[in-house]
């Protein structure tokens, strides 16, 4: 097996153990559990066995299964990007709108 | 039966201004012609220094306070509703860091009380006083506003601005950051408010400080996008 196999499934097993830990300090619900092991096990499972799922890259037609991980990863990259920018937008609306809202309540406290 | 006469809210933003606010506010007139009050309000945007507390030492001034810096739109914004929320019929705007002379005020705050138009801007001299980088970046803006927007004008950039406080609700804008003057201007113009623009003096204290050139991108990328309808 070539280390980069082992290396890829070691890291992903490392993942699966992340999301464990961020799950138990209540960082996230039990379905983001779920996702993420998902995601990972299925990453640590397509490291080790990469033949299972070269069935997959023929369906996609694309020649190697590394070419379909590519092609899902900068999928998946994508749209996080575009949700954490969403996100980050949204934050940041509701920071703006709280601070001026107790920069404008000291206002009407202050005699001036 | 005549309007009451106005009163005046003189809206500063200031971060980190403790050299230059002292010398700004003690420098306002505490009455203008054909206003009933002149209010300061000075908007601290997350200072870390001694800014919020020579603000509130000084006398007749009203302090805001921003827990975290939000940026000049944003402070600008909270200090024009602190203004709608004192009662004020025109609001005025004037950067912070002293570069705005309150020898000007009358000549922004006259037009508006005289009706003659709904929303006054200061023009900088585009003189070797101004820094060149500010020079060019604010040809490059004048030319996009008006190719964009049909607004000719000397000074697109300049923060010296007054308008009533009926404009201001047409006015309202959503930039947090230096492209403030550039919605502003894009609200007056799809807003239809009439303006003059009256010429003002300006003191280059930090070259530094202020618009800088990636503002400067930052504001042409928000001006394409406003033209395109966001």
């Amino acid at each position: 097996m070539p280390a980069i196999q082992l290396l890829a499934a070691i890291f992903a097993a490392a993942m699966m153990y992340q999301a464990f830990i961020n799950y138990r300090r209540g960082e996230v619900g039990g379905l983001g559990l779920l996702t993420w092991e998902v995601v990972w096990g299925g990453l640590v499972v397509a490291a080790l066995f990469p033949g299972l799922f070269q069935r997959f890259a023929a369906v996609a037609h694309v020649a190697r299964l590394l070419d379909l991980v590519t092609i899902v990863g900068l999928l998946f990259l994508g749209s996080a990007v575009y949700y954490l920018h969403l996100f980050a937008r949204r934050l940041e609306k509701m920071v703006v709108e709280l601070v001026r809202a107790e920069a404008l309540r000291d206002l009407d406290t202050d005699p001036g | 039966m005549r309007n009451p006469l106005p009163l005046v809210a003189i809206v500063i933003p200031a971060h980190n201004e403790e050299r230059h606010l002292p010398g700004l506010l003690s420098s306002l007139p505490s009455a203008l012609a054909g206003a009933s009050r002149v209010i300061p309000i000075v908007v601290d945007d997350g200072s870390r220094d001694g800014t919020a507390r020579l603000a509130r030492a000084a006398a007749g001034v009203r302090v805001v306070r921003h827990r975290v810096r939000l940026g000049k739109g944003a402070a600008l914004k909270t200090g024009s509703e602190a203004a709608l929320r004192l009662g004020a019929g025109v609001i005025v705007v004037m950067d912070g860091d002293g570069q705005h002379r309150a020898g000007d005020l009358p000549r922004l705050v006259a037009p508006l009380i005289r009706g003659e138009a709904e929303v006054v801007l200061g023009t900088r001299p585009l003189s070797r006083d101004m820094p060149a980088t500010l020079r060019f970046g604010n040809g490059v803006l004048n030319f996009a506003i008006r190719a964009l927007f049909g607004i000719r004008l000397g000074d697109s950039q300049g923060g010296f601005r007054a308008f009533t406080a009926a404009a201001y609700e047409k006015l309202r804008w959503q930039a947090r950051g230096y492209a403030v003057e550039s919605e502003m201007l894009v609200h007056m113009a799809r807003q239809g408010l009439t303006f003059l623009e009256v010429p003002i003096d300006v003191i280059y204290h930090d070259r530094h400080k202020g618009t800088q050139p990636l503002d400067g991108l930052h504001i042409l990328r928000h001006l394409l996008a406003w033209r395109l309808g966001h």
